[in-house]
């Protein structure tokens, strides 16, 4: 019965849209008309920004009245970015030439990084199926090659684990971040992962707590035995975590007079901090920004780093995304409509529309994962912490 | 390290030939016992071969120093910080005039113009001039030697502003001549005097770019760091590397390194260890505790340096238990002639006076350290006491005067000016051992080895081996409250008294003052978590004071049994509480000893208790316009309405500045955003400001305005923008989000607290020396009449990590303020220390509640906190007295007439009075009537706003609303908008004068209050004014207008597309069209996929 009720609705809700196609477009012909008749470069900047903005999170938008006729002006634009905005929406239109100027544009190491970003930003919004193999053969161009990565979590192509772990070693320290990212994003690509952590072709301490927790998250038998082959059972809520304090505590004081390195300490930061939060001016903003903090308190800092979920608002908390194609995301909602979400990763912002979402979950659990300091050795964690309490930046190591 | 076998290993003597056994003996006078410098020096300014000492206008002719001469004028002497000579109130009440600035003979802190002196020839004629540097921030002068002739010197500038607290005059070029070394108008650099044309000012030359170094900046110094031959010049945060060429004054390469994060004195490079790199020397807080050496490693070609505190606050923390505070001077010199430079160093007499001092019992302890060096690379300081009764100034200088290889010392300060003989006697071997210090060891009672009387509880952490010093330098915690007033740094001629404190007080959480000057303080016991019905802790107190000493002499407890109280205001014959899930008002009986006249009545509830409950409803605040004030935190999710209200016609509230209405018992979301506030006040033209945590901290509030959240989305501020827009929100979503906020407002301050950040110069200071850190509390804009005028307008906020007040400076730019850094105003120094709110009195002193605990961050513990604590602090400026007043008792016209009155604490209460009176009726039309003059005819424009506001709290501006929105007075005009649309209602005729204002009015301030009112007026009446407001292009810049606009806006666009699409062709602000277009373009995809 339940059943019967819901297809109705479905069926309702599709004729009501199909209904209002026609009327979307109308609604838009008068500013299309608009980039039409005005000379105005900022002018017509300003509208296709709001009208891209409008489509961000759709793949797909009914061609409206007059867009034929103003596009071929615009793409020949002196400013780059009406040239890019308005691919983005000839593409989102249906218009022939788009996908191909598009493609063309991702693939030039000649355009600026700028323009080709947005290329790829909107062959990603219409999730164009050549993009993984034109991605995969991007992964050595530095200056696209962060934001390829992150695109091929789009997809589900079996060429993918390959061409990143081939890649990895070539990488940047962000580059590996994001690859690992990708590559924990979807079971298909966490088993070869998992397959390179043990064979040492990516490191063990790659796997940060906050991948480890995304990788138990894919929810699959496989997967969890690997991560407990190599890290060893997971408690994801240890009974006493004042226990833990005073541990992480004593092993700070067991370095005696000289307990940490700040440079040294500065690189754990970057490794497994800094992708979500900021200090002395550099790092995510996915979590709050540390330096004003009561940081010079060790209590403070292992209360935090110890027992995330102590005090956390709704703001703070996790959410898992389950997206038709087996991509799982785990992120914080920052804002949705009715077409999409708007969710922060730890490595960068999605939009998801709502339509491509099977399953969401908002978990009690804060985005800052438990057991951040269990993976790593002693010395580490007095580096960190040592550089964590200092009132000035220190110097990165040499290389 | 602290074992005695080690150091019997470094003690030099053991195996000494008997005719080394050498004790240094010093024999102290007195030069003068006035207070005329805190920097002496020798000099020979008479050409008889002996060195004479100068301090402050005098010099001293050795080699008795008991001649004194008058080189400039001691009668009529100023600084920035005091006069001399000055009055001191004898015990018959008569007073009497004392030599010198006011120091150890008197009782209030002052400061002299002699910081720093030296003898130095600047013209070349054979004869030692005299160069004094003076207060930071003031100028420099050389007085010119008349060559033998009596009289007073010729007196030349040297440079027009000397920053810094430690400046000297050493040769930096390395050209074999001194230049002044200091900071100045925000750069680090030296003047260097000019040789051809010597009573010319000195030239400056900038090392740094313009940091904004300030004035009392602490700690600077030089020496050749990285061993190029060159002089670097050290500072608390790094040290700047001299170039090659110093041609066209290039900015030195700055290399950061925390050496004093609090800020030292005199810092040096200089070899300790003898391996051949120079170290560096700093004391580590130059009015706290701390002196150590740096020792210089490189590690990977990187140099590092490696702390080595010798002298601390704890004995146990110096080898041979010598611990003194306040070690503002060093000099670094062979004081045994063993070819080993020694330090000499002591405790800086009441710096800050009798009540800024750290340690003010403290012996003023004058030392010199001698260098010990070991085989294996060991270092030891023996400390040798000189003295124990005159200590240091900002300057000591050790200098062999005698020709007998062994150096005297001269220094000035708050005791008088001091000169220490040097001499050397050979001893026995068992004498020198018997007269060498011992070792320390720590009694078996802990508390035998703290120094002075202090109590401290640091956390124990913090006490283990191996822990880094506390990193800020903050060196006190868990004072009693007598302590805690006592060693509270504030600028001169305040006091704080400890009004009232625990047990009568414990757990301040919320206060105001009520009609008679009276504090009303809520107790949070419950806090964090809501207690169970019947059982809350909480009580509300009443303290006054009848005696008028500053403390509490009675004690009225008004009610208990409170639960999660976290706001409070007196008003309307009653106490407005909130009290998560509850806002409620309880009736008083008798305003003599308050007691409620019957159960709370119930206003409001959906406040929620359960979530973040330290930012739940907070600081009730009347505001100018007779609304009750009130802020709230984003992550508690309230849905608030009236008692019994359903869900659905509830107002969402989270991130907010909200009012209530005490008479319309209207509710309503002012402004939205932001993080956790606790803390607003309005300056003298009603404009609000709040502070807030973790995100930017200053906000100017804007009614209708949406400022950065420090998380989540956006929400519906009126009920009707929520049914509004639920059409865009999927049914699984919140249904009262807005997703039409495209942008929010940004902060307007223009710094932060803490250090890395874009606006503060990367890495360039610690967060101590910005403010402290992110986290503050209580707010208040002083328009108080008894502090200085200096004072008035200015943002009041406590630092919570930092344990002070930062004083920030709303300053006007565009429509509205920037909020630049102001100095700090006062310093707890007291990591315990947590004001919460803070409040000026009848008299412009001001009353502070500090909930006082070691822990400075919300948990859900409910053990978490020392229940068994709190202060309520009083700041008194110049000893103001306590006057008795109850502005209930006054009539009408007497409370019209205080709306001019220069403490708006009176004009408030006043104003809010006649509000009382008038909503039980009316008010006298005598009253009326003044205020109709005063609003129309008063010569400043805060009195004409606190007349306009107290007619509309009493019955509205009736007819002066229109000449109001025609004043010449941008603000008078502004207000006139907003008291106008209050009901949400405006008249054709204000229509039709809103948007000629919207076209012609020149005032972006006043098209703020439009784009305000706009969002009150129905959406049908909005077009001609904001299509007259957006056709502004020169607004797109502005901080606040377009995104103003924007929320007045969106309504429209999405109600019509044809005045959409009008609007977008005549906009004049591209953000506009942007935010226009994709309105218009969800609205016409809305319900497609």
């Amino acid at each position: 019965m339940k059943r019967t009720l819901c297809l109705l609705a479905l069926t309702l809700l599709a004729l009501a849209s199909a209904a209002r196609t026609s009327h979307a477009a109308d609604g838009l012909a008068p500013l299309v008309q608009l980039l039409g008749s005005s000379k105005d470069a900022q002018l017509q900047l300003d509208v296709l920004r709001g009208m891209s903005q409008a489509m961000e999170g759709r793949a797909q938008v009914p061609m409206p009245d007059g867009w034929q006729k103003v596009e071929p002006a615009l793409s020949k634009s002196d400013n780059g970015e009406i040239r890019s905005l308005s691919q983005t929406l000839g593409l989102k239109f249906g218009s022939p030439t788009a996908l191909a100027t598009l493609k063309a544009t991702l693939k030039n190491t000649t355009t600026g990084a700028g323009e080709r970003r947005d290329a790829l930003k909107a062959l990603l919004s219409v999730k164009d199926a050549g993009l993984p193999a034109i991605l995969q053969a991007l992964l050595k161009d530095a200056a696209i090659s962060g934001d390829a990565i992150r695109g091929l979590a789009a997809f589900n192509d079996p060429k993918t684990p390959e061409a990143l772990l081939a890649a990895y070693a070539t990488l940047d320290n962000a580059g590996k971040r994001d690859a690992v990212n990708t590559l924990a994003s979807r079971v298909t690509y966490a088993r070869p992962l998992l397959a390179a952590v043990e064979t040492g072709t990516v490191p063990r301490q790659a796997l940060t707590a906050d991948l480890l927790r995304q990788l138990r998250n894919l929810n699959d038998a496989g997967v969890s035995a690997s991560i407990e082959k190599v890290w060893g059972a997971f408690r994801e809520s240890s009974a006493d975590k004042q226990k833990q304090i005073e541990k992480f505590k004593a092993t700070y004081y067991a370095g005696g007079s000289s307990p940490g390195n700040a440079s040294r300490g500065r690189t754990v930061f970057n490794r497994i901090c800094a992708q979500c939060h900021t200090l002395f001016d550099f790092g995510g903003k996915v979590g709050p920004d540390l330096t004003g903090s009561n940081r010079g308190d060790m209590d403070y800092i292992l209360q935090n780093m110890v027992d995330p979920n102590a005090v956390i608002p709704n703001e703070y908390r996790t959410s898992t995304f389950e997206l038709k194609d087996d991509r799982l995301i785990t992120g914080i909602l920052k804002s949705q409509d009715n077409n999409a979400l708007t969710v922060a990763t730890a490595n960068e912002l999605l939009v998801l529309p709502r339509k491509d979402i099977a399953k969401t979950q908002q978990s009690e659990l804060s985005m800052m994962p438990e057991g951040l300091l269990d993976t790593l050795p002693e010395q580490e964690v007095r580096d960190l912490i040592y550089y964590l309490r200092l009132p000035n930046q220190a110097p990165l190591p040499p290389q | 390290m602290k074992a005695p076998l080690a150091l019997l290993a470094l003690l030099p003597a053991l195996n000494l030939p008997a005719a080394d056994f050498k004790l240094h003996q010093f024999t102290k006078t007195q030069v003068d016992q006035h207070f005329w410098s805190e920097g002496a020096n020798f000099g020979d300014f008479n050409q008889d071969g002996k060195m004479d000492i100068v301090s402050g206008p005098f010099w001293y002719a050795g080699p008795d120093f008991k001649q004194r001469h008058e080189y400039a004028p001691s009668d009529s002497r100023v600084s920035s910080g005091g006069k001399a000579p000055f009055k001191l109130k004898q015990t018959d009440g008569s007073e009497k005039e004392v030599p010198g600035f006011e120091g150890g003979l008197g009782v209030n802190n002052a400061y002299s113009d002699n910081f720093f002196a030296y003898s130095h020839d600047f013209n070349a004629d054979g004869w030692s001039d005299i160069l004094i540097l003076g207060f930071p921030g003031d100028a420099s002068h050389w007085y010119e030697n008349p060559k033998g002739k009596d009289g007073h010197w010729a007196k030349h500038l040297a440079i027009d502003v000397t920053d810094n607290e430690s400046p000297s005059f050493v040769d930096i070029t390395g050209d074999g001549k001194p230049e002044i070394l200091c900071s100045s108008k925000g750069f680090y650099g030296y003047a260097e005097p000019n040789a051809a044309n010597p009573t010319a000012p000195f030239t400056w030359h900038p090392i740094s770019p313009n940091n904004k170094y300030h004035k009392f900046t602490h700690g600077i110094g030089f020496g050749d760091i990285n061993g190029d031959q060159r002089i670097d010049i050290l500072e608390k945060d790094g040290w700047w590397e001299q170039p090659a060429s110093l041609a066209g004054d290039p900015v030195w390469k700055f290399h950061g390194f925390a050496f004093s994060p609090g800020g030292g004195a005199q810092m040096f490079a200089y070899d300790v260890n003898g391996d051949g790199k120079n170290d560096v020397i700093t004391s580590l807080a130059a009015h706290g505790y701390g002196l150590c050496w740096y020792e210089q490693v490189v590690e990977s070609g990187q140099l590092v340096f490696n702390q080595h505190i010798f002298v601390n606050k704890e004995l146990d923390e110096n080898r041979y238990g010598v611990a003194f505070s306040q070690i503002h001077a060093v000099d670094l010199v062979d004081m045994d002639g063993d070819g080993l430079k020694d330090l000499v160093t002591g405790k800086r007499f009441w710096a800050h006076g009798s009540h800024g001092d750290a340690d003010p019992a403290g012996a003023a302890v004058i030392y010199w350290f001698k260098l010990v060096r070991g085989k294996n690379g060991e270092v030891d300081w023996v400390p040798q006491l000189i003295d124990n009764d005159s200590g240091v100034g900002t300057q000591v200088v050790a200098k062999d005067i005698t020709g007998d290889g062994y150096p005297e010392i001269v220094v000035g300060n708050k005791k008088g000016t001091f000169f220490h003989a040097h001499t050397v006697k050979t001893v026995s071997k068992d004498e020198w051992e018997k007269a060498q210090p011992k070792p320390y060891v720590k009694p078996k009672d802990s508390a035998a080895g703290l120094v002075g009387s202090q109590t401290t509880a640091l956390a124990s952490a913090e006490a283990k081996p191996g822990a880094l010093p506390d990193p800020d330098g903050v060196k006190f915690a868990g004072l009693t409250a007598a302590k805690a007033a006592a060693i509270a740094e504030l600028p001169p001629g305040f006091k704080l008294h400890a009004f009232a404190s625990e047990p009568d007080v414990q757990q301040p959480i919320a206060f105001c003052l009520d009609d008679r000057g009276r504090v009303w303080v809520a107790e949070g016991y419950t806090y964090p978590k809501k207690a169970p019905a019947g059982q809350g802790k909480d009580r509300i107190l009443v303290f006054e004071d009848t005696n008028g000493d500053h403390q509490f002499d009675k004690r009225t407890v008004f009610m208990e049994g409170l639960n999660l109280v976290s706001g409070m205001e007196v008003g309307f014959g009653g106490v407005w509480v909130g009290a998560a899930p509850e806002f409620f008002f309880v009736p008083v009986s008798n305003w003599e000893e308050p007691k409620p006249a019957g159960p709370p009545q119930l206003l409001l509830d959906g406040w929620d208790e359960k979530r973040d409950s330290h930012e739940t409803l907070n600081t009730f605040t009347w505001g100018p316009d007779g609304w009750l004030y009130g802020l709230h935190g984003v992550f508690c999710p309230s849905h608030v309405g009236k008692p019994g209200t359903a869900l659905s016609e509830r107002q969402r509230v989270d991130a907010a500045i909200w009012r209530y209405h005490p008479v319309k018992h209207a509710f309503e979301v002012f402004a939205e955003g932001t993080s956790n506030p606790w803390g607003i006040d309005f300056n003298e033209y009603g404009h609000a400001f709040i502070e807030a945590c973790v995100i930017p901290h200053f906000w100017h509030i804007i009614q209708g305005a949406r400022y950065q959240r420090q998380g989540g989305q956006h929400y519906a501020t009126t009920l009707d923008e929520m049914k509004r827009v639920q059409k865009f929100l999927p049914a699984n979503a919140p249904q009262y989000l807005n997703p039409f906020i495209y942008d929010d407002i940004k902060t307007h301050g223009d710094h932060v607290h803490f250090t890395g950040n874009q606006w503060n110069d990367n890495d360039r200071s610690s967060s101590y020396s910005l403010g402290g850190g992110h986290a503050h509390a209580g707010l208040m804009v002083y328009l108080g009449d008894s502090w200085p005028a200096e004072y008035r307008g200015k943002a009041f906020m406590n630092n919570i990590h930092g344990q002070r007040l930062n004083m920030d400076v709303p300053t006007r730019a565009g429509s509205g303020y920037v909020g630049k850094h102001g100095a700090d105003f006062l310093n707890f120094q007291d990591r315990w220390s947590q004001v919460l709110n803070l409040l000026y009195d009848q008299d412009g002193s001001v009353f502070m509640i500090d909930w006082y605990d070691a822990n400075q961050c919300h948990h859900n513990r409910d053990d978490g906190h020392d229940r068994s604590n709190g202060r309520v602090f009083k700041v008194v400026y110049n000893n103001q007295p306590v006057t008795r007043v109850d502005l209930q008792k006054l009539s009408d016209d007497e409370l019209a007439k205080l709306q001019t009155h220069a403490n708006d604490f009176k004009a408030r209460h006043a104003r809010r009075i006649l509000q009382e009176r008038a909503s039980k009726g009316t008010i006298a039309a005598s009253a009326r009537q003044l205020l109709e003059q005063t609003a129309t005819t008063a010569k400043t424009t805060p009195d004409k706003l606190r007349a306009m506001w107290t007619l509309h709290v009493t019955g509205g501006l009736g007819k002066l609303t229109d000449q109001a929105l025609r004043s010449g007075d941008e603000y008078v005009r502004a207000w006139a908008i907003q008291l106008a649309v209050e009901d949400g209602e405006a008249s054709a005729t204000e229509l039709a004068q809103f948007a000629s204002m919207a076209a012609g009015d020149k005032s972006p301030l006043v098209r703020l209050y439009l784009a305000s009112a706009l969002q009150r007026l129905p959406v049908g009446q909005r077009l001609p004014i904001l299509t007259a407001l957006t056709a502004h292009g020169e607004d797109a810049s502005d901080h606040n207008l377009p995104l103003m606009y924007w929320y007045a806006m969106e309504p429209v666009v999405g109600a019509d597309a044809g005045n959409a699409i009008k609007l977008l062709s005549d906009c004049k602000i591209p953000l506009l069209r942007q935010y226009v277009t994709r309105r218009m373009t969800t609205e016409s995809l809305a319900g497609t996929r």
